[in-house]
């Protein structure tokens, strides 16, 4: 069997996949225009990279491929691929990482229209006015930020950390983000690191996602209005409203308002010096933060997975592994995605079933 | 109703361990009830329901004291045969319902399912299949039991584990009266 002179037994193929701890499926998948696509390989260090064995990341970034895998497949069985808006990558080379990062991000914010403001919901922008499959899974290794691959029959695909808190996941999304527009043929694992010493693409990435969260002019006339409306001045009250409504953290939000000079410098140091923990505030001032762990799949695979569902084309069982899920929240989505309550002639509320397949334009 | 081997799926499991009486429903069915090993290996939960705070958490569906006192049986297979079946059926479902399915056909078992898919897989197969409401059906017409008893074990399928028959299946009418039209 090794030397592939004969076919595997069934026997064989069932312990393969139990001793391997995969599907017996994922053996057997039908030739798809996917099937050339190979994270494992794609994220493989180049050959004077360090490599190092890590069980929990390799599990991790097939969790990723697989997730994208099951993306497209829903996508090809429905007949409805993701529109791709992609700009040139741009040409950072020889250019500084902070220079290079304002730049992309302020023309970035133009392409898409984005103005100066906050920006709400982030993964829906990168899944609909940018054409990225953009996942948050809980990893095994927890020091994985995100992850970044490009292939052509996937299109960009960024998945983050669900085991970080939702500021963190935006922040690494945004990193991701960053990397595709620059250095899209370069598939990319971002790990945690407190080097005082980052590289230069790190140091755009981190930059980027300072310029593309927290543009400059915005925040400026924001910080301006604030000061203009209260008769107390700046307090930390007004920073965490505002860490909440760019949806970054407090550590970023204060970092990035030093180096505005809209904060002295170390304030953030002595904030910590307080005893200022962000999530402790946060609640109290009863700002929400998504639940960490929690996987994010993005709206429009979840609409596929459901309506391939309904219509038969998935199983429960396979609905439920490709929603990451167990089978009851299944169905509790499915009920809420189907269902609508709605007035009857008689004035009394009752329920109604949508069709979501159900053909709206002509 | 089956009177050889029936092999419960994972939907079905869910749905009749939320009705606080499996062991009482599986105890009308005549013949062997079987689960199989990767069906009894998934982690699966039903909601705790009721009135309180905490009716949103999860439960998890433990068939421990049921299959220790063998009234359900757990089988899984080395067979050659059945696992060509199960790996053709690996294509289509998920692995606990894709063994079912196989040592359904190999056994000349029923499967209560309510998975669409899986239903038509197996039709195709000539694989006689039972419902959740099949066996819950039964279950309360030969014990008469009290209607009252009906409609609590019909009402926390529907809210533990979140499923209603469809609305063209035959005990649709049953459910609706049992749980009463008002009771939505």
């Amino acid at each position: 069997m090794e030397n592939g002179k004969r076919r595997p037994r069934a026997t064989e193929l069932v312990k393969l996949a139990a001793l391997s701890g995969r599907a017996v499926g994922d053996f057997l998948l039908p030739e798809v225009a996917t099937d050339h696509v190979d994270f494992a390989a794609l994220f493989r260090p180049a050959p004077n990279g360090r490599s190092t064995v890590n069980a929990a990341r390799d599990e991790d970034i097939r969790q990723f491929e697989q997730l994208c895998r099951w993306y497209v497949e829903l996508e090809s069985l429905a007949g409805a691929s993701l529109a791709r808006r992609y700009p040139e990558p741009y040409d950072i080379a020889d250019t500084p990482a902070e220079r290079a990062a304002l730049a992309v991000a302020t023309a970035e914010r133009n392409r898409l229209g984005l103005g100066d403001g906050p920006i709400g919901d982030l993964w829906d922008l990168l899944e609909t006015d940018v054409g990225l499959r953009a996942f948050a899974i809980p990893m095994r290794d927890r020091r994985i930020a995100g992850m970044f691959v490009y292939s052509e029959a996937f299109g960009g695909c960024i998945a983050v950390n669900a085991n970080h808190p939702e500021d963190r996941r935006r922040w690494s999304g945004v990193q991701e983000y960053g990397r595709f527009l620059t250095m899209r043929h370069r598939a990319e694992v971002t790990i945690l690191s407190a080097t005082k010493r980052p590289k230069e693409r790190e140091r755009f990435a981190d930059a980027f996602a300072r310029h593309f969260l927290m543009p400059i002019a915005g925040l400026t006339r924001r910080i301006d209005a604030i000061r203009r409306a209260n008769e107390t001045p700046f307090t930390l009250g007004d920073l965490w409203q505002l860490a909440n409504l760019y949806g970054v953290s407090v550590q970023a939000m204060t970092w990035r308002l030093e180096e505005l000079r809209l904060l002295s410098i170390g304030t953030w140091d002595r904030l910590t010096e307080f005893g200022v923990q962000p999530s402790q505030a946060k609640r109290l001032l009863g700002l929400t933060a998504s639940e960490s762990g929690t996987p994010h799949l993005p709206t429009r695979y979840q609409v596929l997975a459901v309506q391939s569902y309904l219509g038969g084309g998935l199983s429960e069982g396979q609905l439920a592994e490709r929603l990451l899920a167990d089978r009851v929240s299944v169905r509790e989505l499915i009920h809420q995605m189907t269902t609508v309550e709605q007035p009857t002639e008689d004035g009394i509320w009752a329920q109604a079933t949508l069709d979501l397949s159900q053909p709206i334009m002509a | 109703m089956t009177t050889g081997l029936l092999l419960l799926d994972s939907c079905t499991v869910i749905n009749v361990f939320a009705t606080r009486r499996m062991s009482d429903v599986l105890i009308m069915v005549p013949g062997t009830v079987a689960i199989v090993d990767r069906v009894s290996r998934e982690s699966q939960f039903v909601r705790r329901a009721g009135s309180g705070d905490d009716a949103d958490e999860r439960d998890p569906v433990d068939l421990t004291a049921m299959t220790a006192s063998g009234q359900l049986t757990v089988l899984s297979s080395t067979n050659e045969g059945e696992l060509l079946i199960y790996l053709d059926f690996t294509l289509d479902v998920d692995d606990g319902e894709a063994m079912t399915a196989a040592l359904a056909i190999h056994r000349n078992a029923t499967v209560a399912t309510d998975d669409r898919k899986a239903i038509r897989l197996l039709v195709a197969r000539a694989v006689p299949i039972l419902s959740t409401q099949d066996l819950v059906h039964d279950w309360c017409d030969r014990t008469n039991l009290p209607r009252d008893e009906q409609r609590q074990a019909l009402l926390n399928i529907r809210e533990r584990a979140r499923y209603e028959p469809r609305l063209d299946h035959p005990h649709r009418s049953w459910w609706e009266a049992t749980i009463g039209a008002g009771d939505r």
